[in-house]
């Protein structure tokens, strides 16, 4: 199975014992296969539940900001993209870095389980599946069959670059596991996460409008994509007032979902890591990463290329100066 | 749908210092400009936040124009700095989602150009005329 998880497992109980934490932030194997949720440890015992592996997508670090986490000091499993939205709360003080202790772990790469369902055409359920370097093993009773890696990745780990925390900024870095052949040849640019926008943009205003009409509309208004962002991280929500001026919960408004999706995507753009986390916990499959992209494009586009959580804060919609161009002066219009 | 009747609705957000007295002294020059525009004083262009201008939409504005001061003059000194960030991205993602960009004005107007203000209301009433009715990203329950 995967070797990160001993080494967790291990690292976890001697945090545990020796009283250097108090809790150890991890996943664990959820109800159904290839499911991972997360689980808190507060005993030797119980890190010996602890896993890592292909499918413990969801960022941890958004329980930190949780009253029941205050005042412990939290050993948090961090992969590439959650320890860049950490940063990023440590950056904006929504945690103190004495308080936690990173356990950061070699991601490799996040496998979309519907897509997996999808690959092999069945349920999961009583399907062992073995993962070997260029492909995942699927093994039904005597029966083999190999799944390439490329249908069933993440597309967001498919281009990342960041995928594993660096050694000077985590407690400990847990390495060795398995890492699919595809993810380490790196020859998938950051590009190809934006074909889809370059498709929207070749249409015209009405497609345009139709298209983002035909998913919008779909909303439920969950909050599922502002929960599971990492750098969603107000204390209180704009959208969690208890008497908001601007927004209800009517479901039968486009305006409704036009303005949630467009405030939410200015709230965070300037600090989107890129995990997809977004669109892939929509009930609805809601293309939410797009706007992101899109925003976060053209502020690569007119500011210079910025890396949350990676480049030094603050964040390019958190200052302004002098020096950047004016699209709105005499001359542009 | 162009209307011959059709006059369109303009939220204006003029920024204190520089925009607001721009069209103070429009109406004490006698200035006349066009009655389609509603100026809501704001103590400067960077206040006006992306949800402001999703709801002046929302609520039945055809148009929404966003003045300040010019770049270097802000009162604040970087509060306009901030606009133009912000607006050229609002901008770009109406484009990407298929409203109109053209709806929302950014413009830097000073104190002393109340004939800049004038025309600019003037320009943008006309083209929203020729635009028609917005009812893309209006709440259908509030009654225009």
């Amino acid at each position: 199975m995967f070797k990160i998880t001993e080494k967790l497992q291990q690292i976890a109980i001697k945090l545990l014992e020796s009283g250097e934490v108090d809790l150890v932030l991890g996943y664990t194997q959820g109800n159904e296969p290839c499911q991972s949720i997360p689980y808190i440890a507060t005993s030797p015992e119980e890190a010996k539940n602890l896993i890592f592996d292909s499918f413990s997508q969801k960022a941890l670090s958004k329980y930190m900001i949780q009253d029941a986490f205050k005042n412990k000091k939290v050993a948090l499993v961090v992969k590439g993209c959650d320890h860049r939205g950490i940063k990023l709360m440590l950056g904006e003080n929504r945690v103190q870095r004495d308080q936690i202790y990173l356990i950061g772990v070699e991601c490799s790469g996040m496998i979309r389980k519907e897509q997996l369902r999808k690959e092999i055409g069945q349920e999961l359920h009583q399907l062992h599946l073995e993962f070997q370097n260029d492909y995942i093993e699927v093994m039904d009773g005597e029966k083999k069959r190999e799944i390439e890696y490329e249908g069933v990745l993440s597309p967001f780990c498919l281009s990342c670059s960041h995928a594993t925390p660096s050694e000077e900024e985590v407690d400990i870095l847990l390495t060795g596991g398995m890492i699919p052949s595809i993810l380490k040849d790196k020859n998938r640019t950051h590009e190809d996460n934006f074909k889809d926008i370059n498709e929207i943009e070749k249409m015209t205003e009405d497609e345009k409008f139709d298209y983002w009409k035909r998913h919008l509309n779909r909303c439920k208004r969950c909050y599922s994509c502002r929960n599971a962002c990492p750098v969603c991280t107000c204390r209180v929500c704009m959208f969690d007032r208890e008497n908001p001026d601007y927004i209800d919960a009517a479901k039968d408004q486009l305006a409704q979902h036009q303005f949630y999706h467009i405030i939410r995507a200015f709230h965070v753009v300037d600090r989107c890591v890129g995990c997809g986390e977004c669109s892939r916990v929509c009930p609805e499959g809601i293309p939410l990463h797009l706007l992101n992209q899109k925003l976060h494009r053209d502020l690569d586009k007119y500011y210079g290329s910025y890396v949350a959580g990676i480049d030094e804060l603050p964040t390019p919609l958190s200052h302004a100066n002098a020096n950047e161009p004016d699209f709105f002066g005499k001359e542009a219009k | 749908m162009i209307q011959e009747s059709f006059e369109p609705k303009i939220i204006a957000f003029c920024c204190n210092w520089c925009s607001y007295a721009g069209a103070d002294l429009a109406g004490t020059g006698r200035l006349k400009y066009p009655e389609n525009i509603r100026i809501i004083r704001v103590p400067c262009s960077s206040r006006v936040d992306v949800s402001l201008i999703l709801r002046a939409f929302q609520n039945g504005a055809d148009g929404v124009m966003i003045a300040g001061c010019h770049p270097g003059d802000c009162h604040y000194d970087t509060g306009n700095y901030h606009t133009r960030k912000r607006m050229v991205l609002l901008k770009s993602l109406m484009t990407f989602m298929g409203l109109p960009p053209e709806r929302l004005l950014v413009k830097w107007i000073s104190g002393n150009e109340a004939e800049r203000f004038k025309s600019t209301v003037e320009d943008f009433t006309k083209k929203l005329k020729q635009m028609g009715v917005y009812e893309k990203a209006r709440d259908l329950r509030c009654s225009r």
